[in-house]
């Protein structure tokens, strides 16, 4: 019988989940968006605020299914729903963001109890046009809250670097 | 010149929010907050949290209208919870805006539907 893993995208609002999921979807994704406001509205028109959603078909018939969660804080119950059965988390990080260290923060201790059962990988995205803070950066912040994840630096646009996220992400839950 | 006349959210209130909060006995919640959302305005009983309601009736509707896309229909025009002990209505005031309303069970659905629309309605003409 054909098996299905569930895989989490979470990270900052912006930060590229919903692209993320269509880049490596082998679906339509689904999307769940609304028109954004205040600050957010200068970045993007529209924000996701219930789930994205795609699938990424294996061979020999397994099926990953990936969700990707509202980035506003404001939807943490969204958050704490689409947790119930994952099997990892890849928590996408903006570095062009004001404080994405601090972003990678919020990220880590909100999804700790998956991080602690499973596993998690940190994509890092946009690091080319602000190198600042550094890959050791976030090395050094996720030991301050005692886990050790892998930090990829990724264009989330490009299929072949979330691909990599997912492998990277697969590696740690079966280790 | 008064405070509302420049404040289109303070005119909505006054002229139809606050008209159908107190002239609907079964309601016991009025909402308006933003699409993506933010609350605007609110008269909720105690305990209920206008954050995180703002925020689900955000998500209400964005799956609602994407249920009804994946289903050939269009053009959404209320998502509406029905439970035991009452409903939520939640419904788009124009492209940023939504408004959600929430009735005890004894409530006239047909009738909180119809004035939910109306103050909607009146609402999206001062927000447009």
């Amino acid at each position: 019988m054909d098996r299905s893993y569930k895989f989490l995208f979470t990270g900052p609002p912006g930060v590229g989940k919903t692209t993320a999921i269509a880049a490596i979807s082998d679906i339509e994704p689904v999307t769940t968006e609304m028109k954004s406001s205040g600050e957010l509205a200068n970045i993007k028109e529209m924000t996701t605020t219930a789930l994205d959603f795609g699938e990424l078909k294996l061979q020999g018939g397994d099926v990953v299914r990936l969700y990707g969660t509202p980035g506003q804080r404001r939807f943490q119950f969204m958050w704490e729903l689409l947790l119930e059965g994952a099997l990892g988390v890849v928590i996408l990080i903006d570095n062009m963001r004001e404080d994405p260290l601090g972003d990678l923060d919020i990220y880590v201790e909100n999804f700790s109890g998956l991080i602690a059962e499973t596993g998690a990988v940190v994509g890092l995205t946009r690091s080319d046009v602000k190198p600042e803070p550094g890959i050791d950066a976030f090395y050094e912040r996720l030991q301050t809250h005692n886990v050790m994840l892998p930090v990829l630096e990724c264009d989330i646009r490009r299929r072949d670097d979330v691909s990599l996220l997912l492998d990277a992400l697969i590696s740690t839950i079966e280790n | 010149m008064s405070k509302r006349d420049n404040n289109p959210m303070a005119e909505i209130a006054a002229d139809a929010l606050e008209p159908l909060f107190d002239g609907m006995s079964g309601l016991y919640g009025l909402m308006l907050a933003s699409a993506d959302g933010e609350p605007k305005w609110a008269r909720l009983r105690d305990g209920m949290e206008e954050d995180r309601l703002a925020a689900m009736a955000s998500s209400l509707v964005a799956l609602s209208e994407t249920m009804a896309k994946a289903a050939d229909q269009r053009l959404s025009e209320f998502a509406i919870v029905q439970n035991s002990d009452g409903y939520v209505v939640s419904l788009r005031i124009g492209q940023e805006y939504l408004l959600s309303a929430f009735a005890r069970r004894d409530t006239n659905l047909g009738m909180l539907l119809s004035k939910c629309q109306s103050a909607a309605d009146h609402a999206s003409s001062k927000l447009s």
